[in-house]
């Protein structure tokens, strides 16, 4: 089902702030996938991990940015957008050849990316709770 | 998509990948001193060979090619490298210089193993928490 | 009796007025607010629809998408209020016009 919905543009939009935490939460979502896949395949001969390549405005101080740049290659954008940019694979130079199965997941690091992770994909979806909850209050004119 | 369903089956099969490693880490232990199985000759020990499998339920969208799969046990092979020799005329199983061989498990290898095995799954595990967690903030949106 | 039907006539006049009033659109390049709230009402509209969609989607298995089903939904709720409240404020400011007319 496609993301972008409106047959003809809205009139006023007073989502264009939600976008980029939808965006992030996407990335953190499918960020945790690759990660979790990491850690499964711990002893699977051969497997070197995998992560999603940064994304620039990814910071929050971004994030929280109202008017956000969204013309340059590489910026945060739709969904859309990031499954095209799947060239976004990078697997961790190993620091050692690690076991004797030619497998490079180091559980400590991965585990440590996990949690990095899951805390920012939490505080992401809390702004955008109170983001909606604020839009809710002026739609209801005032009123909560 | 790649989604919490689909983190959740991932980290199901590693779960399921390290069961199995305990599982033959087990057997391996309990026969450390089998000198003799129906095959003949003493027992070998048993490793499990894991490999990477493409998410089913992602139909056209290969899941490999983004980085995510599944593990899977190919399959169980058997330790081919020597058992201990070690010299005991007596025993019923000794070959004709009086040497008896024992199994080619050693129980410190098999304990660090285990306890890998233990740390692997317990990580398994708390990625499923975590991905519980997210979950449940994401649907305490517009609450 | 005889004095109704002048008042009809007369209202009928104000009524050919107003009609007259509706076809001549100033167009001074901005959108009328009739076109405004037009839109507005199309685009809730659209929007409860899709989130109606993604919610039955998700409930019937075919989709796994958590964040984006709430947002899609609480999108959809936020429009549509913002449409009730400037619904209650037009029907607020008709009647204030309505009052001061009499």
């Amino acid at each position: 089902m496609a993301r972008t919905v409106l047959l003809r543009p809205a009139v006023i939009n007073f989502f264009a702030d939600l976008q980029p935490l939808h965006s992030a939460l996407d990335y953190h979502l499918e960020r945790h996938n690759v990660l979790t896949s990491n850690v499964a395949h711990v002893d699977t001969p051969g497997y070197r991990p995998n992560d999603l390549a940064r994304v620039d405005p990814k910071d929050f101080a971004a994030v929280l940015q109202v008017t956000m740049e969204r013309t340059a290659p590489g910026h945060l954008g739709s969904a859309s957008e990031l499954s095209g940019n799947r060239a976004g694979r990078v697997f961790e130079d190993p620091a050692a050849g690690a076991g004797n199965d030619g497998n490079f997941v180091s559980l400590d690091r991965e585990s440590a990316k996990l949690a990095a992770n899951h805390l920012r994909y939490d505080v992401v979806s809390a702004l955008a709770a109170s983001e909606i909850k604020g839009l809710m209050y002026a739609a209801n004119d005032g009123k909560g | 998509m790649l989604g919490v369903f689909s983190a959740l089956e991932v980290a199901a099969s590693g779960l399921s990948a390290q069961r199995v490693r305990m599982n033959t880490i087990a057997s391996n232990l309990a026969n450390v001193r089998t000198t003799r199985t129906p095959e003949g000759g003493p027992y070998k020990r048993l490793d499990p060979v894991f490999e990477a499998v493409d998410i089913e339920r992602l139909r056209g969208t290969p899941s490999l090619s983004q980085g995510v799969s599944l593990v899977q046990v190919q399959r169980v092979v058997e330790d081919n490298r020597p058992g201990t020799l070690v010299y005991e005329p007596g025993h019923p199983d000794a070959n004709a210089q009086g040497y008896v061989e024992y199994p080619n498990v050693h129980a410190v290898e098999e304990m660090v193993n285990m306890i890998t095995a233990s740390r692997a799954y317990e990580a398994g595990i708390t990625s499923i928490e975590s991905v519980k967690q997210m979950a449940r903030s994401a649907i305490e949106i517009g609450r | 009796m005889s004095g109704i039907a002048p008042i009809s006539t007369q209202l009928a006049h104000v009524d050919g007025a107003l009609d007259g009033a509706k076809t001549e659109k100033v167009h001074d390049g901005l959108p009328t607010f009739g076109e405004v709230m037009g839109g507005v009402v199309a685009s809730a509209n659209e929007r409860s629809k899709f989130a109606g969609d993604m919610a039955e989607a998700f409930a019937a298995g075919a989709r796994d998408d958590i964040h984006g089903t709430m947002i899609a939904l609480s999108k959809a709720d936020v429009e549509l209020r913002f449409v009730g409240a400037v619904r209650n404020k037009v029907i607020d400011a008709f009647y204030e016009l309505w009052r001061m007319q009499l």
